[in-house]
């Protein structure tokens, strides 16, 4: 589906991402991990083109990501970004409705095609009795969902998300997430979202990726990536890791950097 | 079926507008000094028009048709364009800036604009039609042009554009060049009272010249706009959302400063500065009509031809002896505008 070669990315001189080589299969649900400034959002920007790496290359199905017409790539990869802002009071419709827009041509008008799609999305994250809304007037995960589902509207192969759990609370997170997941099971939606939270990412992804100062250090399934040793190494924290007693993932619970001595000495 | 109900609904309420639009124009004609009834006005147009058509070109016989054909029409015609041309620019820039209190004469295109207007004017003594073009609206152009552009770099930092600078960069600007204005007017001696009435901003004395050289620039807005429209609405989600939907954000970016520069030129170069046309139109569209451009920009177009031609009539007939500058009437309606935008802006934020 996607493959992304020797990967390497500068600010002027600041390098942001160094040497970075994956491949995610179709169907996947990858997820890359990293603290803060290791590149993840980066990474995730130039897999859409909206950064453009020095060297190395990206591509996706076969062809190489620089080849692709601006309206063919937003027919294939659809992103939601970390920071939404919408400038004038569209209704919740409206703005999902943007989402057909690399399916349309110039002049052209929505189709009933077009319209069912909205109508199938809207329904599917919720969204059905509140499209007349304002979105100023929604709360933060309502608002999320509208953005998840002007994505899904464009009706992409791979769908890049950044940060979709930012703010908000645990029901909410879940909420997107198995929305998410829902689709990659059943209709085969590649997907590669950047999140914080590694329980969360635990629990979802079949596949994370691991950053550091914008190099690739460790990329496999949840139980052999979250291992303590690579995430004190990565985060420079202590933690500890158990397994989730309901649906056996790893865990990560987080040590305060003050008890951390004992019970390192317990090992 | 519900997107057939919405161009309905959106053809419902341009035609609406135009027929408004009509109405206004008809009472320009037919209010002045010299009162016509409407009906005898009409009746006055269609016949010009039908000789017209036909080329039998018929003697104007009475002193109304004279008032009517040469001197009230294109006065009224010329207000309504000008009114279209500036609420098109305003709303294409707040699409483009993504706020709505841009406009031509905030960010000091219109200054620009009317800088290079009043080169061709001292140039040329007159209306510049020399060397057989028009070099006013050419030399506009290319003052607005190089206005937005500073404007524009002095405002960006880091590749973004903060609305507080891109204002400040404007008021800036606004200085400098009303400063440049006075010094140009300061070594006119032919033909000053004529200039300094052209800046003030009125459709004093204008006739069907001026309507031939604003109306390519206002079908040349329209069609981009028609063109633009649904880009702008992806603008509205920032520029990477644009991108990520498949629009391609530079060449519109370019496109939209493109034609909503050419509108002001084209309207400074005919009727000097207007403020605020372009700032209060396409809002007041936006709370009537709600945000998609599609909507937006046609109905702001008739929208400001309306509002203009009716702020000109108000002009011609407030006073009894001369009339006021136009501009002072759209400035004294858009500056408390402004000025209640900013505030409900930091009311907002805070």
């Amino acid at each position: 589906m996607l493959v992304a070669t020797d990967l390497k990315l500068a600010y002027g001189h600041k390098l942001v991402i160094d040497q970075v080589t994956f491949a995610v299969p179709q169907g996947q649900f990858a997820v890359i991990l990293g603290p803060n400034g290791s590149g993840k959002s980066t990474l995730l920007r130039s897999l859409c083109r909206l950064h453009q790496p020095q060297t190395g290359t990206i591509s996706l199905a076969g062809r190489d990501l620089r080849h692709y017409s601006q309206q063919e790539l937003a027919r294939n990869v659809a992103f939601v970004q970390q920071t939404k802002s919408v400038a004038f009071d569209f209704t919740v419709e409206e703005i999902v409705l943007l989402g057909r827009l690399p399916h349309l041509r110039r002049f052209q008008t929505e189709t009933q095609h077009d319209y069912a799609v909205v109508e199938h999305f809207l329904r599917l994250t919720g969204l059905w009795e509140l499209r007349q809304r304002r979105l100023h007037s929604l709360s933060g995960g309502e608002r999320q969902r509208v953005f998840l589902c002007q994505a899904l509207v464009q009706e992409p192969k791979l769908l890049l998300l950044d940060e979709p759990t930012n703010h908000l609370d645990i029901n909410h997170q879940l909420e997107i997430l198995d929305l998410v997941s829902a689709l990659n099971q059943d209709q085969g939606l590649t997907v590669i979202a950047v999140l914080h939270d590694l329980n969360l990412a635990a629990l979802y992804a079949q596949r994370l990726l691991v950053l550091s100062a914008g190099r690739l250090v460790a990329d496999g399934p949840p139980q052999q990536v979250l291992q303590a040793d690579l995430l004190r190494h990565t985060y420079g924290c202590g933690v500890a890791v158990l397994t989730h007693p309901v649906t056996e993932q790893p865990q990560v619970l987080l040590v305060p950097k003050r008890k951390a001595r004992p019970l390192d000495l317990g090992h | 079926m519900h997107e057939r109900r919405q161009s309905h609904r959106w053809l419902t309420i341009l035609l609406l507008l135009a027929l408004l639009l009509l109405v206004v124009l008809v009472l320009a004609v037919a209010i002045g000094r010299v009162s016509i009834p409407a009906g005898e006005v009409v009746d006055i147009i269609l016949s010009r028009v039908r000789a017209l058509i036909t080329f039998q070109p018929a003697p104007m016989n009475t002193s109304n048709e004279i008032i009517v054909w040469n001197l009230r029409l294109p006065r009224a015609l010329l207000a309504a364009a000008v009114g279209a041309c500036l609420a098109l620019a305003g709303g294409m820039m707040q699409g483009l800036l993504r706020n709505p209190m841009a406009d031509p004469y905030v960010l000091g295109v219109s200054a620009g604009a009317s800088v290079g207007g009043a080169l061709a004017f001292i140039i040329t003594g007159t209306w510049g039609w020399r060397f057989g073009v028009a070099l006013t609206p050419i030399l506009a152009f290319f003052g607005a042009i190089a206005a937005v552009l500073m404007v524009y770099s002095l405002a960006r930092v880091g590749g973004r554009v903060p609305i507080m600078n891109l204002l400040l960069a404007g008021i800036a600007l606004n200085t400098v060049l009303s400063a440049v204005l006075s010094l140009l007017i300061y070594f006119t001696n032919k033909e000053l009272q004529a200039l300094i009435y052209w800046l003030m901003g009125s459709f004093t004395g204008r006739g069907w010249t001026q309507v031939a050289i604003i109306i390519p620039h206002l079908l040349l807005g329209l069609a981009f706009s028609v063109y633009l429209a649904r880009d702008l609405n992806a603008l509205s989600m920032g520029e990477d959302a644009a991108a990520t939907l498949g629009v391609d954000v530079e060449k519109t970016k370019h496109l939209l400063l493109l034609a909503s520069t050419a509108l002001t030129a084209g309207a400074v170069s005919v009727s000097g500065i207007i403020g605020f046309v372009g700032l209060l139109v396409p809002h007041i569209s936006r709370l009537l009509f709600g945000p998609d451009h599609r909507l937006l920009l046609p109905a702001s177009a008739l929208l400001g031809g309306i509002f203009l031609v009716g702020a000109d009539l108000l002009a011609r007939t407030l006073i009894t002896t001369g009339e006021l500058p136009v501009g002072i009437i759209t400035s004294l309606c858009g500056g408390p505008f402004f000025l209640y935008l900013l505030r409900r802006n930091e009311a907002r934020r805070s």
